[in-house]
Formats: C-alpha cells, structure tokens, sequence
C-alpha cells in the first residue's frame, strides 16, 4: 500500500547526486536553467517551421552555444518571442493550434527574464493560467464540437489514422488489413481525380465503438478533473495526485498521438508547477520529456502489423 | 486604476494580464472565424486539436486548367500558402483570393498522372500543370484560357460508415472576366 507521507518524504528529501539535485530545479538558477533549456530544446526541434523563424533562430541558437548566459537574458527571449509571432502572424490561419501556446510562453519567459521579480513565481503562475487554459479551452471545444461527445470524432480517427490504427486492431481484434483498407478508401475520396465518383463505406465494429466512447470520455474527463484541479488550493497530498493526474494525461495520449511539441510544453508547464517541496516530482517530468522522444519512434506498429 | 498601474508592487500582476489579454484576444479571434467563416477548430489559436473530424485535411480544392489543346489538373502543392490558408478557413474570400493567385501563375507542362476509379476499376490518366518550382515541369508555359476551382470537405458519416463530399464553393477564371465565385 501506498504511504502518501513516505512519498512525500522521498521527495522533498535532498538527492544524493548533484546532478538529479540540479535538475529538480530546487536553487532558483537550477530551475531557470532547466525551463529555459527545456524551452529551447522544443524551439529546435518542434520550434516554427517558416523561413522568417528559421534563420533568426539558427544564429540566436549559435549565439546561445557561444553564450550560455543568453538564456537568462530578456532580449534574448523577446527576440525568439518576436520572430515567433511574425511566423504565426504570416500563418495565422493554419498554423497548429500548440504553436500559439509555445509563442505564449516564449512570452511569458521574456517577461520573466527582462523584469526584476521572483521569476520562478512569476513562471509557475504562467504555467498554471497556460495549463488551465489549454485545458478549459479544449473541453469547450469538444463539448460544442458536433462528433465529440457522440464518440464519432474518435471512431472516425480510429478507422483512417495511421497512428491510431495499431491501437485499434490491437484492442478490438480488427484485421490490420481492414484500416488498411479504410485509409486507403478514405485517401481516394480525398482525391480530386475521383471527384465525380461515388465514395465508399468504410469498416467499422461495435468493438471499435466502444474503444472509441472509451477514448473519448477518458480524455474528457481527465480534462476536466486536471482543470478543476488547477484551480483548488491543495494540500500536499493534492498536489501529489493533481501532478500524476497530469502524467497520467501525458502517459497515454502522447503514445498514440505524437504530437511532440505540444506534449514537451505541458511537460515544462507541469515541471513548473511543482512545489519547492516535492521537487523530486520534477524528474518524473523530465522522464517523461525523454519518453516521448521514444514515442515519436511508431512502436504500436511493432505489436500489429499495419500494411 | 492609476495606482494599479504606477505602483511597483503590481508589476508582476501587470505583466501576467498582458499574457491573459493577449492569449483571450487570440481566443476570441478564434472563435469568431470558427463561428462566421468556417475556420477549423484544430487551426487559429483555440485548442481544439482532436475536437473534430472538420479538420483542413478533410477540405479539398480541384483546379483544372484549360488551354486551347487540352485540359489540366494544377497540382495543388505549387499554391502553398494561399491552399493551405483556404482550406484552413474556406471562405469566398479566400477561394477568390486562391483564383485570383492561380490565374496569376505561370503554368508549365508537368508529366501526367493515373488513377484507378473506385467503381468500375478504369484506368484514367490527366495531364498535370505545375509551376517553374517543380522538378517535373517542363520550360514551355501553358497558355491557359480558363481555370475552374472546385472546393469541398469529405466527412464520414459515422453510424453508416460512408463519405460525403461537402461542396465549399466553386470559382471560376477566363481572360475576358476575370475571377468569379460561386458558394
């Protein structure tokens, strides 16, 4: 059985390596040094993919590697926050939705690093209101979406994803060969050559329903229950349970749609938002940083095969 | 209000409602085009990544041009931004902007393309249309006489487990007229 307070005590407890000590990020340099680390590693790698971000950033990025300090520089941060926006300003309409949360945030850590105040206070509370926001927002959205709640939306993902396909032959039994088919019946819809043709039925199972419901109240639910809990005042306890509640989030959803920019930036929010007192919290978000880099590699196609 | 603003204490508050103010502008940015211009819930700022199946991959825009041989499929990848804005919000502005930006072009030869129809299982083959950027295209420009655009989104009816092809909008260019949509 689970002793809440010997957790609790495992992770307030000083680590032995000062390496894993730095990277709780208990020393107010430490986690200003991890964030803006983490930050610029999404930047790099899942960063904005238009030419007017790229090259500023390549010599911002050089600059760094000559400078490490400029990392906790405001103009350093106010200049990625600016070329950031001309990118989404320029793709407004299509960019993805998580490329605005990471502009965001790049803003939030160049108001943090160009003022005087207690910065990782000043980030956690960005953090919270980000988390929240992103969490609220999503379950507006899915509660006014016309084929959310119904489980359509995900039923639909499930029969012409390729990344969701695995998942659901693995669950429901489903022949691999049969999504196969659906994504191709659904490509050829899609195509313009075959305007004038008429579409085709695609396969489904009530197996496959049913996983969809699943999938669709689960993330829904944990949506919420992560956004009321963003909101109470906790005890330690609570706040134990609300940062596994949020990795509990990450865990799945990440494995299945690798959607890695975003999953980094909910990591960072989470690492932000753990208090002082249970650093040793943080290196579960930083595990989780590494695990999703694993995900991005399509394992659920080694248990199925999916032609 | 004017001690909010000049008094140091508030610092920190004043900077965090800049980001506030900032995220909910974008919001409601957002929600006005899903609402009134049929921006996709996953595009503009609005977290609705996963919310539905009306995503922009789901829109798509058919050009053929025609010239005084024979006709041509555009491949639709050489409209790059002006494509990707449209089908992210495909309003008759948009379409007629995507018309507007097609008819401008430069078209050049760029091979053929096959295809197999679902129904009956024919062989079609069209020729292709490309811009000077494309690998394939040839160096000879198209003298293009009339361009049409065709746009729709295909959506699964769930429950039955069928397509269906949602028309958008169609437009329509020639020398003498110019672009004209119809939604």
């Amino acid at each position: 059985m689970l002793n809440p307070d010997a957790i609790y005590q495992r992770l307030s407890t000083t680590l032995k390596s000062p390496l894993l000590e730095k990277l709780c990020g208990r020393e107010q340099q430490d986690f200003l040094a991890v964030v803006g680390a983490l930050t610029l590693g999404i930047l790099i790698f899942h960063g904005f993919p238009h030419v007017y971000f790229a090259i500023p950033f390549q010599l911002l990025v050089i600059s760094y590697l000559v400078w490490p300090a400029l990392l906790r520089q405001g103009p350093f941060w106010f200049v990625v926050f600016l070329f950031s926006t001309a990118a989404l300003w320029l793709n407004w309409t299509h960019a993805d939705n998580h490329k605005y949360l990471l502009c965001y945030w790049v803003f939030s850590l160049f108001l943090a690093f160009d003022n005087g105040l207690d910065r990782p206070a000043f980030l956690r509370r960005c953090a919270r209101y980000l988390l929240f926001f992103t969490m609220v927002m999503a379950v507006v959205q899915k509660t006014f979406s016309p084929d959310y709640l119904s489980g359509d939306f995900f039923e639909f993902i499930l029969m012409t994803d390729s990344r969701f396909s695995a998942l659901g032959s693995l669950v429901t039994g489903m022949e691999a060969e049969l999504f196969s088919e659906n994504r191709q019946l659904y490509v050829r819809a899609l195509d313009p050559l075959l305007a004038d043709q008429a579409t085709a039925t695609l396969h489904s199972s009530e197996a496959l329903h049913r996983l969809a419901l699943i999938i669709t109240w689960v993330n829904y639910i944990d949506q919420i229950a992560i956004a009321i809990m963003l909101l109470l005042p906790l005890s330690r306890r609570g706040e134990i349970f609300k940062h596994l509640l949020l990795m509990a989030f990450i865990i799945p959803v990440y494995a299945v749609a690798p959607v890695i920019g975003f999953g980094w930036l909910i990591i960072i929010w989470g690492y932000c938002l753990v208090p002082n007192e249970v650093a040793g919290l943080r290196l579960g978000y930083l595990g989780l940083f590494l695990l999703l880099c694993v995900y991005e590699f399509p394992w659920l196609s080694l248990l199925v095969y999916s032609p | 209000m004017k001690h909010f603003f000049s008094n140091s204490r508030y610092a920190e508050v004043r900077l965090f409602l800049l980001l506030v103010t900032g995220s909910l502008a974008i919001l409601v940015n957002h929600f006005y085009h899903v609402t009134y211009n049929d921006l996709s819930q996953w595009k503009g700022g609005g977290m609705g990544m996963f919310a539905t199946q009306d995503a922009p991959g789901t829109r798509v825009v058919s050009i053929m041009l025609e010239t005084p041989e024979q006709s041509f499929i555009a491949n639709n990848q050489a409209l790059g931004r002006p494509l990707a804005h449209f089908n992210a919000m495909p309003t008759a502005e948009n379409l007629l902007f995507l018309c507007r930006y097609a008819a401008n072009k430069v078209w050049l030869p760029s091979g053929t393309v096959r295809t197999v129809t679902l129904n009956d299982q024919t062989l079609r083959s069209y020729a292709v249309a490309g811009l000077s950027g494309d690998k394939t295209s040839s160096h000879q420009p198209l003298t293009v006489t009339d361009i049409q655009l065709a746009a729709w989104k295909t959506l699964l009816d769930v429950p039955t487990g069928t397509l269906t092809r949602v028309p958008l909008g169609n437009a329509h260019w020639n020398s003498a007229e110019g672009c004209r949509v119809k939604s």
